[in-house]
């Protein structure tokens, strides 16, 4: 059954997730030829220095490319079951809510999370193509809350989507806002670098909180 | 109870996200600039001076350590080689002080400032292990980047920036003659000033893994290392090079006691700065070097102190005081008691990011026994049941006003 509820979020996401993936996919060969048309216009020394010592982040455009995802992919799901509350229809598959809900939002999860794994790779690839591999690595490590912020940003829609209240809707879209936007606090390169592991773990509160809202869409309470 | 933890999660998210901007927002509503302290050592009156923000707009006190206070010219007389080019356009150059007569041309050339931020600590700030090694006789008048940059590894490795890729040849022989000169790989420490806005490059200073502290150089191309005197048993934590037209000291050095040294171009002696409570992490330290003395003064965000130095960096006079700036406030006051503690996200004292949670300390049961109450009223507004919604007390009792706003804005199922 849980194999079926994947299957069926996956029905529903895949033409977004897949213009998701352009999208990110796009945005990395711009990066690529953007750094690239850099290093002809300007003395590659230059270049290192500024990355360096300066702490110019010349890949810094994709600050928000996951939150995009993220939303993408998080409406993508959630929106054609809230509307005409075809969301009441899965609740009744049988399974258990809470875990249905879980497996939906899982799935999702994973979709965020593999093209943001594919991202991490794209930029540590181009960044070490033009810089030395510490280059590459400060940059992912640097990139590092920008990934979890498109986390963030997905169980936010998730949570917010779910709820059947409009004035709690405002409410859990602050709270997801505004713990998205811990991650966007530095503005050098590896600020995060000491610290992360802490909004990153109380982050993960993000999914069992999700039950809330499905739990009162199923007992309708607003 | 699925539903139940999951409005505590909730609750916590909520709590976290408040703790960290509505203490943001309430400093930003209620702070006021007040700057910090100036404070200097008067070679005429041989007394510390110092210039004050005391309130909004431009209030300030002009002092000396006595209480005698001044007005702002008669403040910069005191202090004529801070204000040298003012003494100029007075007319007041030359001046006589203890027998000695200075021009501006020769208190220009007897100047010098060096400045240690906590966030200029090399474990302070994320720094990429790349650097630049400048040609240190360049042959014409500006320095230039060269076409590589070095890496501390088991070698000296050069990475050509152009192509990027080692360079072999010059790893080699840089590497070669960084053995010869007895360095053991890999590097403890690498310093030096990345910059060709600077009248000349000294190159890096490289402690390595036994602690001892090499000077390298590239001069016209070749390899230039010197093992310093300075004692592999110091515990360096930080170098900051600083290249001054004076060629008197080559930078300042921390040791992880928290010493500073002055490391002179005279054979890399040191010289220890007599400084008393200088924490290296929290306090901006700043070394001014006139003609006639040398003054550290070094201050956190309450205190700022002053030692006062003969030329040959001896103590003749020491002063602390507690800044305006550093004095608590209404403001203060109010938030302690408003919020019980704080996530605290960034420190000017560090490029880290931190997300460490703050204490407000025993005031904040104030704030949390007026939530608590009113809590008490929404609750019973709501038809509160014990039984069921105890814990939403204990929260709050916890966390104060974010709690009290979580517990109300994520209400019980009823």
């Amino acid at each position: 059954m849980l194999l079926s509820i994947i299957y069926k979020e996956w029905l529903k996401v895949r033409l977004f997730w897949g213009i998701a993936l352009v999208l990110n996919i796009a945005v990395f060969v711009y990066l690529f030829v953007d750094i690239r048309h850099l290093f002809t216009i300007e003395h590659a020394e230059m270049i290192w220095y500024q990355a360096f010592k300066i702490g110019t982040l010349h890949y810094a455009y994709m600050k928000y490319l996951l939150v995009i995802t993220g939303v993408i992919i998080g409406a993508a799901q959630y929106t054609p079951e809230m509307i005409g509350h075809r969301f009441r229809l899965s609740l009744h598959l049988p399974v258990r809510p809470n875990s249905m809900v879980l497996w939906c939002v899982l799935t999702g999860l994973f979709g965020v999370a593999v093209i943001g794994m594919l991202d991490a790779f794209m930029l540590y690839t181009i960044i070490a193509r033009f810089f030395p591999h510490e280059g590459a690595e400060s940059a992912l490590l640097t990139a590092l809350p920008w990934f979890f912020s498109g986390l963030i940003a997905y169980l936010g829609i998730a949570l917010t989507a779910m709820e059947p209240r409009l004035s709690r809707k405002f409410v859990y879209l602050a709270i997801a806002g505004g713990f998205l936007c811990l991650f966007y606090q530095g503005n050098d390169y590896e600020t995060y670098n000491r610290a992360l592991w802490k909004p990153a773990l109380i982050s993960l509160l993000f999914i069992p909180s999700i039950i809330l809202p499905a739990y009162r869409y199923r007992n309708r309470s607003s | 109870m699925v539903p139940k933890l999951a409005r505590y999660a909730l609750i916590v998210l909520a709590i976290v996200v408040m703790s960290v901007y509505l203490p943001f927002l309430y400093h930003k509503v209620s702070e006021k600039k007040v700057g910090k302290t100036q404070l200097f050592f008067s070679p005429v009156i041989k007394k510390f001076v110092f210039r004050e923000m005391v309130g909004e707009g431009h209030k300030f006190v002009t002092q000396d350590e006595s209480g005698n206070d001044y007005d702002r010219m008669t403040f910069e007389t005191l202090i004529p080689f801070v204000y040298y080019k003012n003494m100029d356009l007075w007319g007041k150059l030359p001046m006589t002080i203890d027998g000695r007569t200075f021009d501006k041309q020769t208190i220009k050339e007897n100047r010098q400032v060096f400045e240690l931020k906590p966030r200029m600590i090399a474990d302070r700030s994320p720094r990429i292990q790349v650097f630049p090694l400048l040609e240190s006789e360049p042959g014409v008048t500006r320095l230039r980047f060269p076409e590589d940059a070095f890496r501390m590894t088991d070698r000296m490795e050069f990475i050509n920036v152009d192509t990027n890729t080692v360079d072999e040849d010059l790893t080699g022989k840089f590497t070669d003659a960084m053995k010869k000169a007895g360095v053991v790989f890999p590097a403890r420490l690498t310093a030096g000033r990345v910059s060709i806005l600077k009248p000349f490059d000294e190159g890096f200073f490289v402690v390595d893994v036994n602690g001892c502290t090499y000077h390298v150089k590239r001069v016209k191309g070749e390899p230039v290392v010197v093992k310093t005197p300075i004692p592999s048993d110091l515990g360096i934590r930080n170098i900051k090079v600083m290249e001054n037209k004076k060629k008197e000291i080559y930078g300042m050095l921390l040791t992880n006691k928290g010493d500073i040294h002055l490391i002179t171009c005279d054979d890399y002696r040191l010289i220890k700065l007599p400084l008393m409570d200088y924490n290296p992490d929290i306090m901006d330290l700043k070394l001014l070097i006139n003609p006639l003395y040398r003054t550290a003064v070094y201050s956190d965000d309450h205190t700022i102190h002053a030692v006062a130095m003969d030329s040959q960096y001896r103590p003749i006079s020491r002063y602390q005081r507690v800044m305006f700036s550093g004095r608590t406030t209404m403001a203060d006051t109010v938030f302690k008691a408003l919020f019980p503690f704080w996530i605290k996200t960034t420190d000017k004292t560090s490029s880290y990011l931190q997300f460490d949670l703050v204490w407000n300390g025993w005031l904040a049961l104030i704030g949390i026994a007026l939530s608590l109450l009113i809590a008490v009223v929404i609750m019973h507004l709501r038809k509160f049941r014990f039984k069921r919604d105890w814990p939403d007390f204990v929260v709050i009792m916890f966390t104060g006003i974010y709690g009290l706003i979580a517990v109300t804005i994520i209400d019980p199922e009823q």
